[in-house]
């Protein structure tokens, strides 16, 4: 099935703004991130050493935010857009 | 009288002329009436207490611990080379007391604790979170929410802004959005981010005490790279361990 990915941030730096990607049916949130970090790089930019997408990242699918503990076994859908953004902290 | 201004309106000369154009008399009393919490003094702090105090809001409360230092002058316009070593709320109440003498500025030279957040944004109107980390972010919401007092984030990272308004029980808090904060960095920064930021973070502190739309509910992400901005639906967390608690209401208006 085909889903997307958008980057936004300093992630566009590493990923992109779009990414399209066609992955196997009872693909998980975090298959499909590792498929793009496969494809552009960067690992350590969305996973902890424990293979974790990191916590403080911003995930959304279909508009919905994902909590951490949500995430490790979201199933996605054909034309899931998933949205990853890091969180600026500084002022 | 030059030609060309036979047809002109006659025009106020007043300071606050051109804002009332937009929001009248009774809007600029509600500034004048309001009390504004501006937590942080630095790059979103320069910003946004200049365009409120430049606005006429008739009292800004400046938080800040810091002292000034060399690397802070890139962007943090309410302090100069004059002011180093010295604190910042100090530089920035001269400023602004400068720029608008019919204010009044109270600084107060204080790090934002869960001890001492209660006292410091008692009686506040809105509260401007200029903060430069997580931690006491979520200690400024906290307080935020407990209190009832709308909150107007903003924060920064090199050419990369994001900022929302929290109306605490009708829309997003902080931490509904960001149930984990970032790892502390020593943030890149420059001045025109901050100033889009903090600049819009001032737009909804007027259009609250005015009346207006809100940046409630959305996370506007600005991208000064690219000179593209983005706006993300930042709804509710039912389970917030902040705000949670509070009754859901769809009404997400200014008061
Ligand atoms: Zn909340």
């Amino acid at each position: 099935m085909k889903i997307h990915i958008r980057a936004f941030a300093r992630f566009r730096e590493d990923f992109g703004e779009r990414t399209d990607l066609t992955v196997p049916d009872a693909c998980t949130l975090p298959d499909a991130l590792r498929e793009l970090t496969a494809l552009k790089g960067h690992p350590e930019t969305l996973f902890d050493d424990d293979g974790a997408v990191k916590d403080f990242v911003l995930v959304m699918v279909g508009g919905e935010r994902l909590a951490p503990e949500d995430r490790h076994a979201r199933l996605l859908a054909e034309g899931d857009e998933i949205v990853i953004y890091p969180p600026v902290s500084g002022g | 009288m030059p030609a060309g201004d036979g047809n002109q309106e006659q025009v106020s000369e007043g300071r606050y002329a051109r804002q009332e154009m937009i929001f009248g008399a009774a809007g600029q009393e509600a500034l004048a009436a309001a009390t504004v919490v501006i937590a942080g003094a630095g790059g979103l702090g320069s910003p946004a207490a200049t365009y409120l105090a430049a606005a006429g809001v008739g009292r800004l409360v400046l938080v800040d611990f810091d002292t000034v230092a060399l690397s802070n002058l890139n962007r943090q316009f309410l302090h100069g080379d004059a002011d180093i070593g010295t604190p910042k709320v100090a530089s920035a109440a001269r400023r602004l007391r400068a720029l608008n003498r019919e204010i009044e500025v109270v600084p107060v030279g204080a790090k934002i604790t869960e001890e001492n957040v209660a006292a410091i944004v008692q009686g506040a109107d809105a509260v401007v979170d200029a903060l430069d980390s997580f931690a006491p972010r979520m200690v400024l919401n906290e307080a935020a929410v407990k209190g009832r007092i709308p909150l107007m984030h903003g924060a920064i990272s090199g050419f990369y802004g994001q900022a929302t308004t929290v109306l605490p029980g009708k829309s997003a808090c902080l931490r509904c959005i960001f149930p984990s904060e970032p790892p502390k960095e020593t943030f890149p920064a420059l001045g025109p981010t901050a100033g889009v930021i903090g600049s819009i973070q001032a737009g909804e502190v007027i259009k609250y005490l005015t009346g207006g739309p809100l940046l409630t509910g959305r996370l506007l992400l600005w991208n000064g790279a690219e000179a593209s901005c983005d706006v993300l639906p930042a709804p509710r967390d039912p389970a917030c361990p902040v705000c949670g608690h509070l009754p859901v209401t769809t009404e997400e208006t200014s008061r």
